[in-house]
């Protein structure tokens, strides 16, 4: 479905963002994407939606160029920003101004989605809060039936139900033709719900893999004492949250903070591993 | 699917962007209409109508020119305002429709539905308040022209059939050029649109006058004119002065849409 080739891109030329980076994302997948701060995690998400244009390399979404923003791609592309505006006025309205550019848009699905987040369809989208605004975004997205779904830091704002509730659906939402890029800081909120993780760091993917290849390469554990055999551990509690090489095939629960952590600060002996 | 131009889609993208746009459009019109009714009723108080003569309505004159540049400006610089705001440009910029629906969707509501907006609204008011004053005055002045045939001019004629706005007939590429001016500086500037597009106007106007005086007394500074006479027909200079200014226009629109094109979000 995403096809990227040695894609480079920076807002200033001094300062590169991605640095010949290259990727392929296919559909029936849930990818999470994660980086620190001004790693370029909403940029990489801009440059697949062509909201910015990369300096060189290809881009390919679905056979197309992002960059030429045809309306064939833009009505299979559903783009969660992280910051966004919404009209001053009521669903019906927004949804008759909006909707009919959507060839597939499921009306009744979006009712569904308004119903199960509990909007108020009487008030008007400016004077909603900024969770009920997001959540008339995500259901509208998603009743596009877009293909590609992009989506910054969804979770952001969404109380502790809503959460449960964006999990959910999301995962209800995907389907085989779907192909679904998460960017996250909340790592916790995407718990159980992505397949595969994309690690961004210097400039390029610092690791992509499913979860399932993490947890049969990796095991997170808890332990009492550091050993040679750790790769990475934090201290817990009750000793220390560690990640080491999955020698036995032992099965653990991937703890996406730790792996994050695990990674930004031992790189090199990751690398092996994913390569 | 048409990936350059569908009118179906051109269609809903109208009906789209009169959400955004509808708003700022009816507030700058019945603005418009505030003003042009406060001033005519501070022109034309029955104290000043006490002593009506053939110049009490000349205060139109100025009044259509500036209110029509501010009105045709602020539309133009309002319209693409949004895209230097991020969250209001992605979704712009992802609407499905192509660049070129959605640059000729401006164009359609800073043009096509602004420009004879304001003739409307000026006409209605003009019509409204020099009927008034005609149930109960007439100003009359007439003359012999050189053929003995008597002429009589209505001092109270409404606005759109005086002589005087049948002049500005030959300035008619105005608005599409104050239009294709703003329109520009609404993609290009990020912010503060209109003072920056304003201050950019007034910048190039200078430096053009200036240069373009500098050049001349330069070629002609003691010279005498020895060629045809094409350049001292107003006429000719007026047709010339249209063409460039319709190229221009030409040239700022295909500027807009390419920026429009290029914008980033």
């Amino acid at each position: 479905m995403i096809n990227i080739n040695n894609l480079n891109f920076g807002y200033s030329k001094h300062k590169p963002l991605f640095k010949n980076m290259s990727m392929r994302l296919s559909n029936g997948h849930i990818y999470g994407l994660l980086g620190k701060n001004g790693a370029g995690k909403s940029t990489l998400l801009k440059n697949l939606a062509g909201l910015v244009y990369a300096q060189s390399g290809s881009l390919e979404v679905m056979g197309f160029n992002p960059a030429k923003r045809q309306p064939a791609l833009l009505e299979q592309i559903c783009f969660i920003p992280e910051e966004f505006y919404l009209p001053s006025v009521k669903i019906d309205a927004y949804l008759k101004a909006n909707a009919p550019f959507y060839k597939n848009f499921d009306h009744a699905y979006f009712a569904n989605l308004i119903k199960e987040f509990d909007i108020p369809v009487e008030q008007k989208l400016i004077n909603m809060s900024y969770g009920q605004k997001k959540k008339v975004i995500i259901a509208f997205g998603l009743a596009t039936q877009a293909k590609l779904v992009i989506m910054d830091e969804p979770t952001n704002g969404l109380d502790i139900p809503s959460k449960a509730q964006f999990r959910k659906i999301m995962a209800s939402a995907m389907t085989d033709e779907r192909c679904i890029i998460i960017s996250t800081h909340q790592v916790r909120d995407l718990d159980n719900l992505i397949d595969t993780v994309i690690m961004l760091d210097d400039n390029d993917i610092a690791l992509k893999a499913t979860v399932e290849e993490i947890t049969a390469k990796l095991t997170f554990k808890k332990v009492k004492e550091i050993d040679d055999s750790i790769i990475y551990a934090e201290p817990s509690l009750s000793g220390y949250n560690a990640v080491m090489p999955n020698y036995h095939q032992e099965e653990s629960k991937l703890d996406m903070e730790l792996l994050f952590n695990a990674i930004l600060a031992e790189k090199i002996k990751f690398k092996p591993l994913f390569s | 699917m048409n990936n350059t131009f569908n009118i179906n889609r051109f269609g809903l993208l109208l009906r789209r962007q009169w959400l955004d746009f509808g708003k700022i459009y009816l507030i700058s019109f019945g603005v418009l209409i505030g003003i042009l009714a406060f001033i005519y009723a501070i022109s034309l108080t029955d104290e000043r109508l006490k002593y009506i003569s053939f110049n009490t309505l000349n205060f139109r004159y100025p009044l259509f020119l500036i209110t029509g540049l501010l009105f045709v400006s602020i539309i133009a610089n309002s319209y693409f305002m949004q895209l230097g705001q991020k969250s209001k440009a992605i979704i712009n910029i992802l609407t499905p429709a192509s660049t070129i629906e959605k640059f000729l969707c401006g164009i359609f509501y800073t043009v096509i539905v602004a420009l004879p907006s304001y003739l409307l609204c000026f006409y209605l008011t003009d019509l409204i308040f020099v009927s008034s004053i005609r149930a109960t005055h007439t100003l009359v002045t007439s003359y012999n022209d050189y053929n003995g045939k008597k002429v009589v001019i209505d001092n109270l004629a409404y606005f759109f059939s005086t002589p005087t706005v049948k002049q500005f007939l030959q300035f008619y590429y105005v608005p599409f050029l104050i239009n294709a001016v703003f329109l520009l500086g609404s993609i290009f500037f990020q912010s503060f649109h209109y003072i920056k597009t304003a201050i950019s106007v007034m910048a190039f106007g200078v430096i053009w006058v200036t240069l373009t005086i500098f050049i001349i007394k330069k070629l002609t500074d003691n010279t005498v004119w020895v060629g045809s006479h094409y350049w001292q027909d107003e006429q000719n200079i007026y047709f010339l002065i249209s063409l460039m200014s319709i190229l221009i226009t030409l040239v700022f629109w295909f500027i807009s849409f390419i920026r429009l094109k290029e914008k980033e979000a």
